[in-house]
């Protein structure tokens, strides 16, 4: 009966709706060259009936008697009204509408209106992200976000990258921000080791992720945006979300590009015959300057012979020793008793340098309708590095699938699988590796030297040309991660969200080093190590939010959430040597004779776990859509800590006044948007170490009479243990101004803030006579202080015209306070001590040395100076240093601030400007006022064989040139000691075309195919600075905030060229 | 529907909250390393807390190489090549990091001495004796390193505790004295504390009862020869490498420069630093009484073993190696490379060749100190070896220069003056001699290794000897005026060696100066020579007597500052409690 009536209606409601006007039409995107527009609503202005335009953009709706009015819309466009009387069919096209595309942006734990917002967010889409061409999420934000400083660690290909939020808050914890990934943190785990040599590479965790699936990146800066965060959102959050399917027919899009690069400089070293005349003046000084016994040239241009036992030459074992000038006439050179000897010389930087290629694959396919929304990814990457033998390769796939199961419940995951592979030339390492070789290497060798003669020198350095040819440093890892949720709708105002985040990482290195490197020559014969690092995360987040609006004017949004993570890990490492061929390589560890040595040092063998349980809430109220507050608490409990410390409590509040919707603004009518904000929060940094608050024992084995008998005793670099270990804790005030006019065509926004970190977690130098050199504790206080400025503008807009600016400037004071007495950052290498002080109001990055004042360049000179203290006995030709303290002795208290490695302020210009189909972007990128510890340069000693620069030589003390001399003479000796001096420092500004960017749009090529792009960049196109090395752009150590701004043998940036193509169906 | 929905929701909420309930989750477990509880309370715990203290000798100290050169690379018969003595061995005590190991490396081991002091004594279910042995043996290692620092630093921090138990971090300098004070009784403890080696209770390659007191009385000695008057004289066999003449060839090419042979030199010595309080009689009286304690057997029992075994691997173990670091062959942490830089190793095990090493050897003026049939020569020192670049043309080196006749027939002139020695003309090999550091006096002590083709051979170090306890005896009883005794054990250590004894005494600045010769010859290459001549306070014009530079073109000039060794940088830097360096170091 009830099946029956219902049918009834229906049949009634047909014949009613028959009988009445039908209206056809198509809407077009006024945006996409008049494309059909599929998914827009077409709706009887009063009335509920409509309907939505299909694959073509078509659409047939049905007109009840009396209207003449049709609304067409569709999220992200402005709406249309049309007026319809007496058609059957109209043709729309829909505008996009700029003030409402940027409405929508994530914020933590939820999403809201940008209108909205009262804290300092950057936002940056995932098309400027691409522009470029970059190839990781992190080069693509390079100098496009203000307040955000991302530093590469060198040139190479899938090197690391370090980003800075607003200025260093820690000298020895992470600085890095917390990544979120579709609402997930997002950890790497560290990467493994290369237990066969030092280096200070690093890797960076965004390097997993496609760029191409990068829908937006949201940048979290001041602590109402973070301090939901709590314990770890001191360094600033960077929220990434994945591009998912738009309702519509599906679309398919395929992007290739192919790319050379090159490097940009070569470092100018000694050519072989001015090499040998600089060895040759090495012994001639040491003869007359320092009292030499020796009286042969290394240059001599003689022939020599064996003798045998009785005295008499062997003329038949005769060996030229070349002098300089026969360099210039490299080749085979004879004697009279018919020996011949070859000489040979090289380029080294030619050697190991190489013209690099990178290609880039992409392919998705992606749809959604009502129902919920997929999105299917796959890319592939392969570059190969300008250093010969090294390179990078990725594939990755990702699905983000959801679905709306009934109407109150949506289930959904974002899933991705990343496998990427990095090959790495053994740079940033300061005693060995093969740029460190490349420079210092004698030019006087030809590139195929007998290897004997190249193992005899491997004390210096290995034969570059050998070192390319044979060492294997392979990093291989893989990257699941996945973030899931079910929401459920409990009333349109009540809704609860389940996340369940899920991340497997798996990295795996290799390395060998045969014996013609220097780290693998005779006796080791071969050097494997083999290491791996497995890092399992789990996150699971229950988050309620309630969102209601009273009586129009009171907006409400509050957000309660319990979360829980976890995190494993476990890595070992291993080496073995002594291997009877290089034939192996890492492969088979039991073929050496010294087999698979566990290195207690190196943390061999390692797994722990850390935990982290909070409670957080956050209030959003809006009133009458002008008055914005927000306020959050977040308690975070760690694992970490004793039980002292455990907990923490982190809160933060914001107001914002929307004053373009006050009355007496808009009646200005000069402001599209003008809003004021002002926030406060405190936000914390937990980012040690496990186990850091328990004492350590470590293997310390002794063979008593021949037997090895287990020991235990403590680990010296890990110092005692404070059990009162905290957190660290920064309170920043942040007050910003947002202002929009014509019609938000020109916006400017303008944040200052002013960040205190208290309870810094330190690893506070304590006396070596306690048996250790340092201690974690909470110590002293950082303030930043900082002003950033972004501005957008669209000058031009019209059919066949566009122009848009963006660019940002950002500036930040960094200061130290409250430390017990000075601390100095670990030391960056051998000879390398105590080069960064941390004093009382003076920035971290600081520089501390001694100042130079010239050479010795005379007896009398040397005589006259009392101050013979540091460096030993003064000596004609000897750098003098300058006596700061006027106590007559040159000694450490001279030391003083030679540099600064923090900038004065860091800058980004971006420009697209489209013509037609043809666009240009292009980008300028630059920071200001920075210095760089040049230690590249602690290698020109002026008095061993290594190769120097050109510009050494040429500034080296003679007594001729003493006037200009910028280095001290050259002496074959090892008694020079070089200070750590302002001569190591340098001004590291720069201004940099980052890239440049041209791509023509063709619409519609065929049918089929949406739309081909073509596009020719180049990036790293110029640079202006001053910088004596490679490439200004260059941070050895990485994420280490206490050591920032360090060049030790880099890997030099590249200058590259692509080629892009993308089809979209 | 409503149902579903409330059922789903409340699985979901519940599912959550179980997945985080278990206990105590925000605690932490270590699971990959243990604490200093978790060692235990057994003999096995006690034995685990002393080798730890033992391994700081090997990983850190000897395993980079910074040991032995802190100990040895400073003094007078010692050369090389120039970049391996090109800071310390040179005087630039601040040029690498060479000096502050002996620091760091001493103090890292104070702490864990004093950590497993701590553990130790705390420890309730093990015997008396293993517990006293254990601690006597901790005791001892504490006091040694204390030995080292003092010897090198003068005034030091003194950690009656480790750090962890909360002692102060920052430590004022202990005047010398105080310090000596807190080493002789720390040694008076262990001497009686430990097993004798002649107790069952006793292992081999630990110290014993012996070790600390013949250790005491090397302390007292060292203490009592420091404070020895102002004027007191002594005389070392010095002066400059060369003549300046040189010799030349047929055709008037340089050949050789002349060897000038070492002549006695008399020096006054100066009292050392910190010694000025200290009575140099009473000392050396409490250094003969604690010797003779060991000679008479009462602290277990002592010898001299034969020449030919002293050094054998085989005879690490006996009982004149009174305390000597030992390591693993192959071991790439718990290792020395003692044989690299006195022996070289080589590419295989076959190879007669060496492949790399073999740089610190004794000068020319150490050589010439021996009577001709001392085994310490004709043995103890390598006359012909090869390096693997001499493969390709068959060369040999050999040493001493005076040998050129015997084994090319040549003279210095490089003139044929005779058949060669058959054993040398036998072999076809070119024999060469230059004078640089390729040609020194290598010492054959550590040559016997289980595996010549490692950088990582077990040679072990010997810091104490019975031979060291018999001149220091001989030494003490000289000074205190019985002369008989002092030549009876002078010549009990001669005599081993095939040396010509002495028999008539030539009055007490002679012996001083003979026993104080003794110990370089004897203790040559084992890092003895520089201390000798420090505490004796001569130094200075031990070193300066060269004139200049040695015949490897070796720096061997030096100035008062170099005394001491700079306390590290680091040390400076962050003690508060510490303002000044040592005179000239910054």
């Amino acid at each position: 009966m009830k099946k029956l009536s219902l049918l009834l209606v229906v049949l009634l409601a047909s014949l009613q709706l028959s009988a009445q006007t039908q209206l056809k039409g198509t809407v077009l995107d006024g945006s996409m060259n008049d494309e059909p527009m599929i998914g827009a609503s077409v709706i009887v202005k009063g009335t509920s009936a409509g309907g939505v335009t299909d694959l073509d953009g078509n659409f047939s709706i049905t007109v009840p008697k009396g209207h003449n009015q049709i609304v067409v819309s569709c999220v992200g466009y402005k709406s249309e009204t049309v007026n319809i009387s007496g058609k059957t069919f109209v043709k729309v096209i829909l505008k996009e509408d700029a003030a409402l595309m940027d409405e929508v942006v994530v914020i933590g734990y939820g999403s809201m209106k940008k209108s909205d917002l009262s804290g300092a967010l950057s936002q940056l889409k995932g098309e400027d992200l691409m522009k470029g061409g970059a190839i990781d999420v992190a080069h693509g934000m390079q100098g496009k976000i203000a307040g955000v400083q991302i530093q590469q660690s060198d040139g190479a290909p899938g090197g690391g990258m370090s980003i800075v939020v607003r200025g260093t808050n820690s000298f020895s914890t992470s600085s890095q921000p917390l990544y979120i990934v579709d609402g997930v943190p997002f950890d790497s785990g560290s990467m493994p080791s290369n237990g066969a040599t030092q280096t200070e590479q690093g890797s960076n965790p965004l390097s997993m992720l496609n760029p191409h699936d990068i829908e937006n990146i949201e940048v979290l800066k001041d602590a109402s945006a973070t301090a939901i965060y709590g314990s770890r959102g001191a360094n600033g959050v960077v929220i990434i979300t994945t591009k998912r399917g738009k309702s519509g027919k599906p679309k398919v899009e395929f992007s290739g590009s192919w790319g050379w690069s090159k490097i940009t400089k070569q470092i100018d070293m000694l050519d072989p015959v001015t090499y040998a005349q600089y060895i040759n003046e090495q012994t001639l000084n040491d003869i007359v300057y320092n009292g030499s016994r020796s009286t042969t040239l290394p240059y001599p241009g003689t022939w020599g012979y064996q003798a045998y036992t009785d005295g008499h030459l062997n003329y038949n074992t005769g060996k030229y020793t070349g002098k300089p000038e026969d360099f210039a006439n490299p080749g085979w050179y004879y004697d009279e008793y018919g020996n011949a000897t070859e000489i040979g010389v090289a380029n080294w930087q030619d050697e190991i340098f190489q013209t690099a290629s990178q290609q880039d694959y992409n392919l998705s396919v992606s749809g959604g309708s009502n129902e919920g929304y997929y999105s299917f990814s796959g890319n592939y990457t392969k570059q190969t590095g300008t250093i010969k033998n090294s390179g990078y390769e990725r594939y990755s796939l990702r699905a983000n699938i959801a679905r709306h199961i009934t109407d109150w419940l949506e289930i959904g995951t974002n899933t991705s699988f990343t496998n990427s592979t990095t090959d790495f030339a053994n740079t940033l390492s300061y005693n060995t590796g093969v740029v460190r070789s490349a420079l210092l290497f004698p030019p006087t060798y030809g590139p195929n030297m007998d290897t004997t003669t190249a193992d005899n020198l491997n004390w210096l350095a290995a034969n570059p040309a050998a070192y390319v040819r044979s060492a294997v440093d392979h990093l291989e890892s893989i990257n699941y991660f996945s973030s899931s949720f079910a929401e459920i709708k409990f009333t349109p105002w009540l809704k609860f969200r389940q996340n369940l985040g899920l991340s497997y990482n798996d990295s795996h290195r290799g390395s060998y080093y045969d014996r013609h490197t220097q780290e693998g020559k005779s006796p080791i014969n071969g050097l494997a190590s083999r290491s791996s690092n497995k890092w399992k995360g789990l996150t699971a987040e229950s988050i309620v939010t309630f969102e209601k609006t009273f009586n129009n004017i009171h907006s409400l949004n509050v957000m309660g959430a319990f979360t829980f993570e976890k995190g494993k890990w476990e890595n070992e490492a291993v080496k073995a040597s002594n291997f009877p061929d290089d034939l192996t390589l890492y492969y088979d560890l039991s073929r050496a004779t010294n087999q698979a040595t566990l290195d207690n040092n190196d943390g061999t063998g390692n797994r722990g776990e850390q935990r982290l349980a909070s409670f957080l809430g956050r209030v959003n109220y809006t009133l009458k859509d002008r008055y914005l507050l927000t306020a959050s608490i977040r308690s975070d409990g760690s694992s970490k800590f004793t039980t002292k410390n455990k907990w923490a409590t982190f809160l933060s509040a914001a107001l914002a006044w929307r004053a373009s919707e006050e009355k007496f603004i808009k009646d200005l009518n000069i402001f599209s948007n003008l809003k004021l904000r002002v926030s406060y929060g405190e936000t914390g940094n937990q980012g040690i170490g496990s186990y850091r608050t328990l004492p350590m024992l470590s293997t310390a084995n002794y063979p008593f009479g021949g037997t090895v008998t287990s020991g235990s005793a403590s680990v010296n670099w890990r110092g005692p243990v404070d059990d009162g270990l905290k957190w660290e804790t920064t309170a920043q005030w942040n007050a910003g101004i947002d202002f929009g006019w014509f019609d938000n065509r020109l916006t400017l926004t303008v944040d200052y803030y002013y960040k205190n970190t208290r309870d810094l977690l330190q690893n506070v130098k304590i006396p070596t006579s306690t048996g250790f050199s340092n201690m974690l504790t909470n110590s002293g206080r950082v303030t930043n202080e900082g002003l950033e400025i972004a501005i957008n503008a669209t000058p031009i807009n019209s059919k066949d015209w566009h122009w848009d600016i963006n660019a940002n400037i950002s500036f930040n004071k960094n200061t130290i306070h409250e430390l017990e007495g000075d601390q100095y950052a670990t030391t960056l290498w051998y000879g390398a001590d105590d080069v960064f002080i941390q004093r009382n109001g003076c920035p971290i990055g600081a520089i501390f040395g001694y100042v130079e004042d010239g050479f010795y360049d005379n007896e009398a000179e040397v005589m006259a100076d009392p101050k013979l203290g540091a460096g030993g006995t003064a000596k004609v030709g000897e750098i003098k240093y300058r006596d700061m303290n006027g106590d007559g002795v040159i000694n450490e208290s001279d030391r003083v601030i030679i540099g600064d490695t923090n900038p004065k302020f860091v800058y980004g210009l971006t420009n697209n400007i489209r013509w037609k189909d043809l666009s240009l972007s292009f980008m300028f990128q630059g920071s200001q006022g920075n210095d760089i510890f040049n230690g590249n340069l602690q290698d020109i000693k002026m008095g061993n064989v290594g190769n120097i620069t050109r510009d050494a030589y040429e500034g080296r003390w003679t007594a001729s040139n003493y006037e200009n001399a910028r280095w001290p003479m050259a002496t074959g000796g090892y008694e020079r000691t070089f200070l750590i001096s302002d001569r190591y420092v340098e001004n590291a500004s720069y201004l940099r075309l980052k890239n440049i960017t041209l791509s023509y749009n063709w619409h519609r090529p065929i049918k089929n195919i949406e739309n081909i792009q073509f596009s020719f960049g180049a990036t790293n196109v110029f640079t202006i600075t001053n910088y004596s090395w490679y490439d200004p752009d260059v941070n050895a150590f990485g994420s280490d905030s206490s050591r920032r701004g360090v060049d030790i043998y880099s890997y030099p940036i590249s200058r590259t060229y692509t080629l892009g193509l993308n089809f979209t169906f | 529907m409503k149902l579903t929905k409330y059922i789903f929701s409340a699985a979901i909420i519940l599912s959550g909250v179980l997945l985080t309930s278990c206990n105590n989750w925000l605690e932490e477990k270590p699971e990959s390393f243990i604490g200093p509880e978790s060692v235990g309370d057994s003999e096995a715990a006690a034995s685990r807390w002393v080798a730890g203290v033992y391994s700081n000798w090997l990983d850190d100290m000897f395993r980079w190489s910074n040991f032995p050169r802190v100990l040895e690379l400073d003094a007078d018969y010692i050369s090389g090549p120039d970049w391996l003595f090109g800071n310390l061995g040179a005087g630039n005590f601040q040029g690498d990091d060479t000096c502050n190991s002996l620091w760091s490396g001493c103090y890292n081991l104070i702490n864990d001495a004093n950590t497993a002091i701590r553990y130790v004594s705390a420890m309730s279910s093990i015997s008396d004796a293993v517990k006293n042995n254990a601690l006597g043996e901790l005791y001892f290692q504490k006091a040694f390193a204390y030995f080292l620092l003092v010897r090198a630093y003068g005034a030091i921090p003194y950690f009656e505790s480790d750090v962890a138990s909360g002692v102060e971090y920052y430590q004022p300098r202990m005047a010398v004295a105080d310090v000596y004070g807190k080493i002789t009784d720390l040694l008076t403890q262990a001497a009686g504390m430990m097993y004798k080696n002649t107790d069952s209770g006793f292992n081999t390659g630990h110290v014993s009862a012996g070790s600390a007191a013949g250790l005491l009385a090397k302390v007292y000695a060292t203490m009592a020869s420091g404070a020895m008057p102002a004027d007191t004289e002594i005389q070392i066999r010095t002066g400059e490498p060369f003549t300046g003449t040189t010799y030349k060839d047929a055709e008037g090419n340089e050949t050789f420069k002349e060897f000038r042979s070492p002549t006695p030199e008399t020096f006054n010595k100066t009292v050392v630093a910190g010694h000025e309080s200290m009575n140099a009689q009473e000392l050396y009286e409490k250094a003969a009484e604690w010797a003779k304690k060991v000679i008479d057997g009462e602290y277990g029992s002592y010898e001299l073993s034969s020449y030919d075994n002293l050094w054998k691997k085989s005879n690490r173990d006996a009982s004149e190696f009174m305390w000597a670091v030992r390591s693993n062959n192959g071991d790439q942490v718990y290792c020395t490379h003692i044989h690299t830089y006195y022996s070289g190793y080589k590419a295989s095990a076959s190879s007669e060749f060496i492949e790399s090493g073999g740089w610190v050897g004794c000068t020319n003026n150490w050589y010439e100190l021996f009577d001709s049939q001392d085994y310490r020569i004709t043995k103890g020192v390598r006359h012909t070896w090869r390096y693997y670049y001499q493969e390709s043309y068959d060369g040999c080196f050999y040493y001493p220069l005076s040998w050129k006749v015997r084994i090319t027939g040549s003279d210095l002139t490089n003139t044929y003056v005779q058949e060669p020695d058959p054993e040398y003309a036998a072999t076809g090999y070119n024999y060469q001699y230059n004078q640089s550091s390729e040609c020194l006096a290598f010492t054959t002590k550590y040559n016997d290794v289980e595996d010549e083709a490692t950088d990582y051979a077990d040679s072990q170090w010997p810091f104490l000897r019975y031979a060291d306890v018999l001149l220091i005896y001989a030494e003490a009883e000289n000074e205190l005026g019985n002369s008989t005794e002092a030549m009876t054990y002078l010549n009990q250590v001669r005599q081993r060696s095939n040396a010509t004894l002495m028999t008539t005494y030539q009055g007490k600045m002679k012996m001083r100066s003979a026993i104080l010769e003794e110990r370089a010859k004897e203790f040559a290459c084992e890092g003895d020579r520089r201390w000798d001549l420090i505490r004796w306070g001569v130094y200075l014009d031990a070193m300066n007597a060269i004139g200049g530079r040695d015949e490897a073109n070796i720096v061997k000039t030096r100035e008062t500052r170099h005394l001491l060794y700079p306390i590290p940088t680091v040390e400076m830097n962050v003690n508060k409690a510490i303002t000044e360096n040592n005179p000239g170091w910054n």
